[in-house]
């Protein structure tokens, strides 16, 4: 699946109105409609895998996440499902994380992949990410959407896209037990998303992931082709090295992404 | 047309206890909306809870004036709750409804059983009230909104509803026996009800046909003594029955009728008779009820309870098993004990954090009708178990794997990593979710276990 946007850019939305942000940035990178044909199946990822509330900054900003599923909307699609399979109790997440009633609210299906018939074996070809069992709506969905928050985790330092995608995998216990970031960097080698929208609005700065913690707002949302790419600058914007960020440094090592700020086309709207 | 209204609103009134109770359990599910304060309202009608708050929690709840009307009713017209308004009872109804019109020879024999097993009440509510006093909570258990609630959420959880089968089935044989002889909330109305201002009675021409006698359900029907008994659950079946319109609803009189006076002075003979007799039967059923209590009392050991759980022997004696917390929580967490644990365990919730850790919504404690978990407004106040780590099993310390998903997921941040990652437990900090012991990828039993404390 290939991303109709081009990979060396990124736009950054500044502001605070979740609708405004959502809707230029949108505009900035090519159009949604480049993006969401009419009649296309729209997976979205937003990361609400914890219990807590959006004034905690340690999930995805729901307001964010109805903008973009009403856009997807008005651009026609089918249908646009928001999933995660959150660490702790389903309805305990969806609920206070404020997904589902936002979701919900604008016409989308928001839900839980909290059992095993969501997911089908797949050859991952990794080195040590052989197969794994994948969300099958991403693998049907004509448009798969990641849109992570930026926040601390204490043990990849940070969560933005590429550890997003842990959330689309069943046996997440087998990334801990082997070699963590190896395997997320192979997994976002698997399956790509034609978009990465990263929630720099406001994030938790320690704690991470599960939080609470400190909370530091940015006031921007990024829109990238390139998942690496986004969370690079993420990491910039947190104020670490992109290089730090393991899981970063092997995945534009295996050729996923650009993780050089000066090489990318960098657009503030 | 009086009458006819009465047993219409009766009607009424049993149709809508019974579909809401069932509707209220169905829909019982997180985020809790109107169905949480819904029950636990219903639930205070009955007087054992309230004996409950005061046994176990020693104050009078707020809503203490619920069940103390409900004995104020039952003084003023006897037992209304289980005749008009008990779900349990309504499902009761329908059942003997339907066996007397399938069995019609069955009424005799079902009324000779149940007159004869009457004297039994009064022993029972002694053992009752000892085993209750001691601390052992089979008693609530009895009462018919645990009872109800615990066969629902078993049948909700895809379990067999033994206890109700077996209740229903004695029903379609012996009529409403349960409800006069065995349920705790009904003997305990009954024993009020003695005192009761209104009942029926015989005010006309009654020709002793008997049919009132075979159409009452619990053997209270007043053709032998002229005024039904203190067990009586006013439905009104006798009246309905009579042929010559002579039992009607009245204030009980002092004065009474000729054969109500009769009773009286017979059973004062009886009582100075057989005093001795009676005392010697007293004695025996408190030995039994103290022999029951032993053989029901749990925590020799300790469990991990839902969070805001009393300590445990206050927890399993305050527990009335209705079950509602383990079909609310929405993590799955919570899980009714087996027999193998001791009749005074079983079927209490407990946690296992293999299978599911808790996400202290505290959805259960605000079902929790007996305040067996009780609220707290802070996390402090949590002491479900304390995780352990089994060094040698955990990746992190035996193989420096990085691992520390226990960590990742600790709600409480009751996990703490060194340089290299290898988690910790800050004993303080945790409450003992289990969020851990449920993550840790460990094959089998997991590196980081929940212990009680």
């Amino acid at each position: 699946m290939v991303s109709p946007y081009a990979r060396g850019n990124l736009v950054i939305a500044e502001g605070t109105e979740p609708n405004a942000l959502i809707e230029k940035g949108f505009n900035a990178i090519g159009g949604i409609s480049k993006l969401v044909k009419p009649g296309a199946t729209v997976v979205v990822k937003p990361n609400f895998s914890v219990p807590r509330i959006p004034a905690e900054a340690a999930t995805t900003n729901p307001l964010l996440v109805a903008a973009l599923v009403k856009q997807c909307l008005a651009a026609r699609a089918k249908e646009v499902k928001v999933i995660d399979y959150p660490f702790n109790s389903p309805p305990v997440c969806l609920t206070s994380s404020g997904i589902k009633a936002a979701v919900e609210s604008v016409g989308g299906r928001a839900f839980t992949i909290d059992e095993q018939s969501f997911y089908t074996r797949v050859d991952m070809g990794g080195k040590i990410l052989k197969t794994a069992e994948f969300s099958k709506d991403v693998l049907a969905a004509d448009v798969f959407i990641n849109f992570p928050i930026l926040k601390h985790h204490s043990i990849t330092k940070l969560t933005m896209g590429l550890k997003n995608m842990m959330g689309l995998v069943w046996d997440r216990g087998f990334f801990h037990k082997t070699d963590l970031n190896q395997a997320i960097a192979e997994l976002a080698a698997f399956r790509k998303p034609q978009l990465t929208i990263l929630d720099a609005t406001r994030g938790i700065t320690d704690n991470g992931p599960m939080g609470p913690g400190p909370i530091r707002e940015y006031n921007q949302v990024i829109f990238g082709a390139d998942p690496v790419a986004v969370d690079a600058y993420g990491a910039t914007l947190f104020g670490l090295n992109p290089a730090e960020i393991d899981h970063l440094s092997i995945a534009a090592e295996l050729g996923l992404g650009e993780m050089e700020m000066k090489k990318l086309t960098i657009v503030k709207v | 047309m009086k009458y006819k209204m009465a047993h219409l609103l009766r009607f009424a009134l049993q149709c809508v206890s019974s579909v809401l109770f069932v509707l209220l359990l169905a829909k019982l599910s997180y985020p809790l909306g109107a169905e949480g304060p819904i029950y636990r309202w219903l639930a205070r009608l009955d007087p054992w809870l309230l004996f409950s708050q005061l046994r176990w929690h020693y104050a009078v709840p707020s809503w203490g004036w619920l069940p103390l009307l409900m004995l104020v009713v039952t003084l003023f017209a006897g037992r209304v709750f289980c005749g008009w308004l008990c779900p349990f009872g309504a499902l009761l109804e329908l059942a003997d409804k339907a066996s007397r019109a399938i069995f019609k020879k069955r009424s005799v024999t079902c009324a000779k059983v149940l007159t004869a097993l009457q004297p039994v009440r009064y022993y029972w509510l002694i053992v009752l009230a000892v085993v209750f006093l001691l601390g052992s909570n089979w008693v609530l258990f009895l009462t018919p909104f645990a009872l109800f609630s615990h066969e629902i959420v078993r049948v909700l959880q895809g379990s067999f509803p033994w206890a109700l089968i077996m209740i229903i089935v004695g029903t379609l044989f012996f009529s409403r026996l349960w409800c006069s002889i065995i349920c705790p909330t009904g003997v305990l109305l009954s024993l009020i009800a003695r005192k009761r201002y209104f009942r029926y009675q015989i005010t006309g021409n009654c020709v002793h046909c008997e049919k009132c006698t075979s159409a009452c359900s619990v053997s209270s029907a007043p053709e032998d003594s002229g005024v039904a008994k203190e067990w009586c659950l006013a439905c009104g079946s006798c009246q309905q029955v009579c042929p010559t319109k002579a039992i009607s609803w009245r204030r009980s009189s002092r004065q009474g009728t000729g054969s109500l006076m009769a009773l009286n002075d017979e059973l004062a003979a009886t009582k100075s008779q057989s005093s001795r007799r009676q005392f010697f039967k007293g004695a025996v059923t408190v030995a039994v009820a103290i022999a029951f209590w032993e053989k029901t009392v749990g925590a020799t050991k300790k469990f991990l309870r839902p969070p805001g759980a009393l300590p445990e022997s206050d927890f399993t004696a305050a527990c009335n098993r209705c079950g509602r917390c383990i079909e609310v929580c929405p993590s799955k967490a919570l899980w009714p004990m087996p027999i193998a644990a001791g009749l005074g365990n079983f079927e209490t919730p407990y946690l296992i954090p293999r299978k599911a850790g808790c996400n202290l919504c505290m959805t259960c404690q605000a079902v929790c009708p007996t305040g067996a978990i009780s609220q707290v407004f802070s996390l402090k106040e949590i002491q479900i178990g304390k995780a352990n780590i089994n060094k040698p099993r955990c990746l992190a310390w035996s193989e420096k794997t990085l691992c520390f998903l226990c960590g990742e997921r600790c709600p409480v941040r009751a996990i703490a990593g060194d340089e290299r990652h290898r988690p910790s437990v800050l004993l303080d900090k945790c409450v003992g979710c289990g969020s851990c012991e449920n993550a840790c990828p460990v094959d089998g039993e997991a590196a980081i276990q929940v212990l009680t404390i």
